[in-house]
C-alpha cells in the first residue's frame, strides 16, 4: 500500500516535473532578456522556443494560435533557428522596421507556409522605446489561414520582438486583445 | 536525467493505460433541446493495408463499404442513445467558403487529441483538465450549411496487417524474438454545438482490434466511439 | 553477418528495380481503376489532395492566366484532355508534379522561369506522360515490394545470425522517393510526342533542360534539390533527348514566345519577389542571368536583381545594389518601392545625405503609401549632416 502512494506521489511529482507547457502566473512575468510581460492564466508557456523563439505562450494550442517571444536578439544571429547557416537571414543591428519585416516573410516562407503577407511597418512605441509594429498573415502547409501581427524595438541590447498569430477563422479575433495586454504591459530592464 | 526517468515511467503508465482504456470521456453535454439536431458531418476515413516491410497502401473499396458501415452503425449507435443522427451531404459541407472552417475543425481535433487526450506532458494548465476548445464563428456558417444544433466529426484511420505481414510476424517472432505492429485503428470523434462554436464533447480511440469493412464489427466501433455521448 | 546484409541490398536492389518491373499498360484517355484495384487507392488519396489544391490559398485565381495554361495543356494532351485537371500555385522554384489521378500542379517558379509557349508545352506533355504510364503506381508498386524483401531479408538475416538490434531498421518502411531514371525518359518521349502532335517545336525541350541544368549547377540548394528529387539525371537525359529532338522534322512548329510572355506579364514581379524571399542569392543571381538571356533585361528584373544584392549585403553588394537600381531607374516602369530601396542601401551606409534624397523621392512619388509614417520616421532618425 505504501509502495503504491509513494509511486502516486513519484508519478505526480514527476507529471508537474516533465510537463512542457508550464502555467502562466496573474504577475509579472520574465521572459528572458530583460523582457517582462504582464502574465494571465489563459496562457500556457512552453519553454523551448518554437521557430527560434526565446519563449512560446498558447491558448489553444500552438498550432492555432500563439505569442512568440524573440529577446534581446544580437547583430548577425538568424530571426529564426534554421540549423543551416544562412548569411542572409542573420539580423543586423542597424536593420530598419522594413527590412525587418522582409526577414520575417522569407522565415515564414522558408518555414513552408505560403501566401505569405506583411503589412506596412508603423512606427509605435514599445515598452517606452521607440519601436515598430506590422501585421502580416500566411497560410500553413495545411493552407488552413493565419492572421498576426509584430511588435518590437532594436535596442543596445539586441532586437526585441513580440509576435501574435491565430487562424483567421477564430484565434486571430479570439485572443488579440490578450496578445495586445502582453503587449502594452511590456517592459525592458535597462542593465 | 531523473525527470527523463521519471517521465518514462510515467509514460509507460499512462501508455498502458490508454491501450486499456482506448478513449476518456471528456466533459458532459448538457442537453437542453428536446430533440437536438445533430448533423454527421462528412467522414474522413483512411483505411490502408500494411505489407509485410510496413508500406501503408490505402484501400478504395474498404473506404467506401467502410465510410457506407460506419455511417448507418453510427446512426443505430445514437438510436440506441436515444439520438437521432443526420448524415450531411458532402456537397454543401464541401463548399469553397466552408474550407477554412473545415481546416480549423481540422486542426482543433489535433490540438484536442495532443493536448487533451496524448501524452500528460503535453496537457495545457489553462484548460485544468476541461475540454475547452471551439471553433468560433465558423460554428455558424457550418450550421447554416446544415442545418442543425450540433455537428459530429469523425476521423478514422483503419490499417490492417496484410497475410505476407502477418506471416512475417510470426517469423520474426519465433527468429528473432520481436513482435510486429499489425493493424491500428486510430480516430478522433467530437461534437461540436454550432450556436456557441464549443467543442462539447470529444472522445480518442487508439486499440489494434476493431474492423471497418463488415457491419457488424463497425457497429461495435461506433457504439465504443458514442460511448460516453450524453443522452 | 556483413555478407548477409550485402547480399540483401543487393538482392534487394535487383528485385526491386530489375527483374520485377511492372511493365504497366498505359492507361487509355477516360480510364479509371477498378475500385478494387491498389490503383484505386491511391487515386482515392490523391482525389483529397486535389480538393485541397482547388481550395488552397496558394492558388493562382486568375481566370485569364488558368484559361490559357489549361488550353495549351488539353492540346498537348490530345485525347487525354479531360483526364487532366491543372491547377496554378504560387511556389517559388522550379516545380511541377501530376498526381497519379491526373491533377497537374504548375508551380509559379516553373511559369517564371519557362521561356515560351513550346517549353510549357514540353513540360506539361512530359508530366503527361507520368500520368498515361501509371509512374505513381508503379512506384508505389516498387517501394512495397522493395520494403517487403528489405523486411523478410532482415528478420532471416538477424535470426540466423543472431541477435535482432538491426532488425527494426530493417523493417522500417522506405522513405517516398523519386521517379526512376527510366520513368523520367520515358516521361521525356511521350511527351516530345504530345507537343510535336500539339504543333510545338520539339527544341524547346533542349532550351528548357539546358538553362535548367545551367541554372541548378552543380550547388545543391534546397530548391535544386526538390526539382531532383522528382526528377533525377537531368544531365544525362539532356543528351537523350538532344538526339530524339534531332530526329523529329518541324515544319510548322511553334514557339509562341510573344503570346506566352504577354499571358504572364501581369504576375512576373510577384513571381520574381517569391523567388527573392526564399534568400538564396546564390541560386537567385543564376535563375536571373536565366531571365536575362531568355527575355533581356527590364526594370523589374533589374529592381528585383538589386534586392537580391541588398539582402545579401556582402563586400560589394551594395554597390551591385546600387548598379542595378540605377538600370531599372533608367529603364520604363520602374517600381516605385524603387527609390525606398535606395534609400535602405543607402542608409545602411550612412550615407544620410542621399539615403534621404532618395526616401523623399519615395515619399513624393507616393505620398499616400502605407508604410509613409515609417520612413519618416526613418527620415527622423537620420543625423543632420
Amino acid at each position: 500500500m505504501r509502495r503504491v502512494l509513494v509511486l502516486a506521489l513519484g508519478l505526480a511529482v514527476g507529471l508537474t516535473a516533465c510537463a512542457r507547457f508550464q502555467p502562466v502566473q496573474r504577475d509579472r512575468v520574465a521572459v528572458g532578456g530583460g523582457l517582462s510581460v504582464m502574465g494571465s492564466a489563459v496562457w500556457n508557456r512552453f519553454p523551448v522556443g518554437v521557430l527560434g523563439a526565446d519563449a512560446a505562450w498558447t491558448q489553444d494550442g500552438l498550432p492555432l494560435d500563439r505569442v512568440l517571444f524573440y529577446v534581446a536578439h544580437g547583430d548577425g544571429t538568424p530571426l529564426f533557428e534554421h540549423g543551416r547557416d544562412r548569411r542572409s537571414l542573420e539580423y543586423r543591428a542597424n536593420m530598419t522596421a522594413t527590412e525587418i519585416a522582409d526577414l520575417w516573410a522569407s522565415e515564414l516562407a522558408l518555414a513552408g507556409n505560403g501566401d505569405v503577407r506583411t503589412g506596412a511597418p508603423q512606427p509605435v512605441r514599445f515598452a517606452g522605446l521607440p519601436g515598430f509594429r506590422f501585421d502580416y498573415s500566411y497560410a500553413n502547409p495545411s493552407g488552413l489561414v493565419f492572421d498576426g501581427f509584430v511588435v518590437g524595438a532594436a535596442t543596445a541590447k539586441g532586437l526585441y520582438l513580440i509576435a501574435f498569430a491565430g487562424t483567421r477563422a477564430h484565434h486571430f479575433l479570439a485572443y488579440r486583445s490578450a496578445a495586445e495586454h502582453l503587449i502594452g504591459s511590456a517592459e525592458i530592464a535597462v542593465e | 536525467m531523473r525527470c527523463r526517468l521519471a517521465c518514462l515511467v510515467l509514460w509507460a503508465v499512462i501508455g498502458a493505460g490508454c491501450a486499456q482504456d482506448t478513449a476518456r470521456l471528456a466533459e458532459g453535454l448538457r442537453r437542453t433541446d428536446a430533440a437536438p439536431r445533430i448533423a454527421l458531418m462528412p467522414m474522413d476515413i483512411l483505411l490502408s493495408r500494411v505489407s509485410a516491410g510496413g508500406f501503408s497502401q490505402p484501400v478504395a473499396d474498404w473506404m467506401a463499404s467502410a465510410d457506407y458501415n460506419l455511417t448507418q452503425a453510427l446512426r443505430q449507435a445514437a438510436v440506441e442513445r436515444g439520438l437521432v443522427l443526420r448524415s450531411v451531404d458532402p456537397a454543401p459541407a464541401a463548399a469553397p467558403g466552408l474550407r477554412q472552417a473545415q481546416l480549423l475543425q481540422d486542426a482543433v481535433q489535433d490540438a484536442i487529441l495532443l493536448h487533451h487526450f496524448g501524452d500528460a506532458r503535453d496537457r495545457l494548465p489553462s484548460k485544468f483538465g476541461s475540454l475547452r476548445w471551439s471553433l468560433g464563428p465558423t460554428a455558424r456558417q457550418l450550421r447554416d450549411a446544415v442545418s442543425a444544433d450540433y455537428a459530429l466529426f469523425v476521423r478514422l484511420r483503419d490499417s490492417y496487417s496484410s497475410a505476407g505481414r502477418r506471416v512475417l510476424a510470426v517469423v520474426s517472432m519465433v527468429l528473432v524474438g520481436m513482435p510486429l505492429s499489425g493493424g491500428q485503428q486510430v480516430g478522433i470523434a467530437t461534437l461540436v454545438d454550432l450556436r456557441t462554436g464549443q467543442v462539447v464533447w470529444a472522445r480518442a480511440l487508439d486499440r489494434s482490434t476493431g474492423d471497418l469493412r463488415d457491419p457488424g464489427p463497425a457497429l461495435e466501433t461506433a457504439r465504443l466511439l458514442l460511448k460516453d455521448l450524453p443522452q | 553477418m556483413r555478407w548477409i546484409s550485402l547480399t540483401a541490398s543487393a538482392m534487394t536492389l535487383l528485385l526491386a528495380l530489375g527483374g520485377c518491373s511492372a511493365g504497366l499498360p498505359e492507361l487509355v484517355p477516360r480510364a479509371r481503376p477498378d475500385i478494387r484495384s491498389d490503383e484505386a487507392g491511391l487515386w482515392l488519396v490523391a482525389a483529397k489532395s486535389e480538393a485541397a489544391l482547388q481550395q488552397a490559398p496558394t492558388a493562382i485565381s486568375d481566370p485569364g492566366l488558368n484559361r490559357y495554361v489549361r488550353g495549351i495543356a488539353c492540346k498537348v494532351a490530345g485525347p487525354y484532355c479531360p483526364d487532366i485537371r491543372v491547377y496554378l500555385v504560387r511556389e517559388p522554384g522550379l516545380d511541377a508534379r501530376m498526381l497519379p489521378n491526373g491533377a497537374l500542379q504548375i508551380g509559379s517558379g516553373l511559369l517564371l522561369r519557362l521561356r515560351d509557349e513550346a517549353q510549357l508545352a514540353a513540360v506539361i506533355g512530359h508530366e503527361l506522360g507520368h500520368y498515361v504510364e501509371r509512374h505513381s503506381f508503379d512506384k508505389a508498386w516498387r517501394q512495397r515490394v522493395g520494403s517487403d524483401i528489405r523486411a523478410w531479408l532482415g528478420v532471416l538475416a538477424q535470426g540466423l545470425a543472431g541477435g535482432g538490434g538491426d532488425a527494426a531498421d530493417a523493417l522500417m518502411p522506405v522513405r517516398d522517393g523519386a521517379f526512376s531514371s527510366s520513368q523520367e525518359i520515358a516521361a521525356d518521349s511521350i511527351g516530345l510526342r504530345q507537343m510535336t502532335a500539339a504543333g510545338y517545336a520539339p527544341a524547346a525541350v533542349v532550351d528548357f533542360w539546358h538553362a535548367s541544368v545551367a541554372e541548378l549547377g552543380e550547388r545543391q540548394s534546397s530548391i535544386a534539390l526538390r526539382l531532383l528529387a522528382r526528377h533525377p539525371a537531368p544531365g544525362s537525359r539532356l543528351d537523350r533527348l538532344r538526339t530524339a529532338v534531332a530526329a523529329v522534322a518541324e515544319p510548322h512548329a511553334v514557339r509562341g514566345y510573344v503570346r506566352y510572355q504577354a499571358a504572364l506579364a501581369p504576375f512576373r514581379a510577384a513571381f520574381l519577389a517569391d523567388e527573392v524571399r526564399l534568400r538564396l542569392p546564390t541560386e537567385t543571381l543564376r535563375l536571373f542571368e536565366r531571365l536575362r538571356r531568355q527575355q533581356g533585361l527590364d526594370a523589374t528584373l533589374a529592381f528585383y536583381w538589386g534586392e537580391v544584392y541588398r539582402l545579401r549585403g556582402w563586400k560589394d553588394d551594395r554597390q551591385l545594389a546600387l548598379k542595378f537600381y540605377g538600370e531599372a531607374s533608367r529603364l520604363p516602369n520602374a517600381p516605385v518601392a524603387l527609390d525606398r530601396s535606395i534609400g535602405l542601401v543607402r542608409r545602411s551606409e550612412s550615407d544620410w545625405l542621399a539615403a534621404r534624397a532618395a526616401f523623399r523621392r519615395y515619399l513624393a512619388a507616393a505620398p499616400d503609401a502605407a508604410d509613409a509614417a515609417m520612413i519618416r520616421a526613418y527620415l527622423a532618425e537620420m543625423p543632420e549632416a
